[in-house]
């Protein structure tokens, strides 16, 4: 696993572009990233928010891995945006495909190179845990989505069941910034004691 | 309509360069877009499809992803 041997050292996170200096420099989706920017400012509370800074003043920071064309990185990564900008918290993009190595330390099932990630270190750049693409709660809604379209629309033309499918999607979007700030929070509670 | 596919792709997609490099293989002619390099062909895409590698031949079909390769979702 990562922890003292990983290849972000304190150099090489700091190589990382700010979330401004990011979106700045995306090809596509800028517009939703903006979009879910603005929804993800709902998704924290003010005890969130008080959360992520006792776990700033541990010394914890974010790096992400991403790609502009990714939907869950235009939804997710704005929540660790917002997350960073409620605490404190030093976060540093890392575009993936420019970044495989680090991308092939933090797989998904051990295979994936799957975006967004988020991975928190300490101040001292120790490993502190990692956080994958979307919340449970996502994977399970977005799996019962399909499944209800499919079924529901069967026999239907094939872009009405895609704007449909899309429709719904993103109408539990919302929901899912709120659960991805639970299990972020849950992440760095079992990690930093907190 | 166009005489010959029209793939879209995104870099760092497995099954776009599995498709890509098979098509190549067999001489296939084709038109690679790229949707990661321009919202313009991006939209295109996502019209046609939720995941990449999208193929659009000349008769009006439309495949998405390719066998035995992790396709990306853009939806």
């Amino acid at each position: 696993m990562a922890e003292k041997t990983s290849v972000v050292t304190s150099d090489r996170y700091k190589q990382g572009l700010t979330y401004g200096d990011y979106i700045a420099q995306i090809n596509v989706n800028q517009d939703r990233f903006e979009q879910y920017y603005d929804t993800a400012g709902d998704a924290l509370t003010d005890e969130d928010s008080a959360f992520f800074k006792e776990a700033v003043e541990k010394g914890c920071k974010v790096l992400v891995l991403g790609e502009d064309w990714c939907p869950d990185v235009y939804r997710g990564m704005p929540v660790i945006a917002r997350v960073a900008e409620a605490s404190g918290m030093e976060m540093r993009v890392f575009p993936r495909d420019a970044n495989l190595d680090i991308a092939d330390e933090f797989l998904n099932r051990g295979e994936f190179r799957s975006i967004p990630t988020a991975v928190f270190f300490t101040g001292d750049q120790e490993y502190l845990g990692h956080w994958i693409e979307r919340p449970a709660l996502a994977h399970k809604e977005t799996a019962e989505i399909g499944q209800a379209i499919e079924r529901e629309m069967a026999g239907r033309d094939e872009q009405a069941v895609r704007e449909a499918r899309r429709g719904q999607l993103n109408a539990r979007f919302p929901a899912w910034q709120r659960d991805t700030v639970r299990e972020l929070r849950e992440l760095l509670e079992q990690k930093l004691g907190l | 309509m166009a005489s010959m596919p029209i793939v879209y792709t995104i870099q760092g997609c497995d099954a776009c360069v599995k498709l890509i490099d098979k098509w190549n293989a067999e001489g296939v002619e084709f038109e690679e877009r790229r949707a990661d390099l321009s919202q313009e062909i991006m939209e295109e895409a996502r019209s046609y499809g939720d995941v990449v590698p999208i193929i659009r031949y000349p008769d009006g079909r439309t495949e998405e992803g390719f066998e035995g390769g992790i396709g990306c979702y853009i939806g």
